[in-house]
């Protein structure tokens, strides 16, 4: 009678204590919950600073000419051309072609690397053609050194 | 034994208080914890989208023109642009943190209050050989307007707790419908 009495009349200190930390581990797995919120923000931060430099590096290959010829045929070596140290050099859009640059200025968990090739359009403009076409094909891609790489191909034309 | 039956002792009820007060507390500090992570995560969510879609306002608006001499007035804290239809549309930066956007001649608008502006190296125009264009009191005149080849926009935005700096290129050629521009000129 004494023991059903005792047993039934409250929570035991071990119950408690149980019931205790059971509660504390469900908290746990809600500031878990929260870090990942953290984590998934700071990686969207990232990723506008990562579009931001692709924009830029887009634009500033848009702002070249599209060959060092003026006319067709166009250039059959794709990459600098003699005497274009810097960016500032360069003056059509294939000097850009293995163009990297491993840490961006102010930005430096971001590199930059360019590769352009000769595209047609019978091809649907991805496959790299050997001889010179009309349109050139150029892959920018924007690395981190641990968020995954962002890559924008663009196609471009002589204008003519 | 009866006696320990009927409740408990003052050692029990100090240990079970104790153990209470320990375990509350840590469930309390990472609630706190955790409370404070969320407020300053939104807050930086909010920071980041606001300096986001004023910075590709910018880009957008500036990559439209089909002249460069649209460019006319524009110095490190003023960027002049005009739409498809020739309106006029103006970027503003000015101490200590704003950066304004209006068409026409109306009234500014906020495109965000987080611009640092001491920090911002502003507007900045190329020419053909992509020398930096240095822009006369008052602005780029309409000779030197003409000769933008290439321009800068570097925005620097802060608040409370983070720092946030954007800087792009912009060719400002409107592709879709100006005229060739660059190339071959």
């Amino acid at each position: 009678m004494k023991n059903i009495q005792g047993s039934a009349k409250g929570f035991t200190l071990v119950e408690i204590m149980v019931a205790l930390i059971l509660l504390t581990l469900s908290f746990m797995v809600f500031l878990q919950a929260l870090n990942t919120g953290k984590t998934v923000r700071a990686n969207s931060e990232l990723r506008t600073i990562q579009s931001v430099i692709l924009n830029s590096m887009e634009n500033q290959i848009r702002a070249r000419g599209y060959d060092e010829n003026s006319a067709a045929p166009w250039s059959s070596s794709l990459g600098k051309d003699s005497g274009e140290t810097a960016i500032n050099h360069f003056d059509d859009i294939d000097d850009f072609h293995q163009y990297t640059i491993n840490e961006v200025s102010e930005h430096p968990a971001f590199g930059i690397s360019v590769a352009v090739a000769y595209v047609s359009a019978s091809s649907g403009f991805h496959t790299p053609q050997s001889n010179q076409t009309d349109y050139k094909s150029i892959m920018v891609k924007v690395t981190h050194k641990t968020l995954s790489a962002m890559t924008d191909t663009m196609i471009i034309s002589p204008g003519l | 034994m009866s006696s320990s039956q009927k409740g408990f002792t003052l050692i029990e009820m100090i240990l079970v208080i104790v153990a209470v007060g320990i375990i509350g507390s840590m469930a309390a500090t990472m609630l706190f914890q955790g409370a404070d992570i969320f407020v300053k995560e939104t807050n930086r969510q909010g920071f980041v989208s606001e300096t986001r879609s004023a910075f590709w306002r910018l880009m957008r608006e500036t990559q439209g023109q089909s002249s460069s001499a649209d460019f006319i007035l524009s110095d490190q804290n003023s960027l002049y642009v005009k739409n498809g239809k020739g309106d006029l549309k103006d970027f503003q930066t000015s101490s200590p943190d704003y950066f304004n956007f209006r068409r026409g001649t109306g009234s500014y608008n906020s495109l965000s209050n987080s611009l640092g502006y001491t920090q911002s190296n502003g507007f900045t125009f190329y020419d053909n050989n992509f020398n930096v264009i240095s822009p006369s009191s008052g602005g780029l005149t309409e000779t030197q307007a003409k000769t933008v080849h290439l321009s800068k926009l570097d925005l620097t935005f802060i608040n409370d707790v983070d720092t946030l700096s954007l800087s792009s290129f912009v060719y400002p050629h409107n592709f879709r419908f100006g005229s060739k521009w660059s190339y071959h000129d």
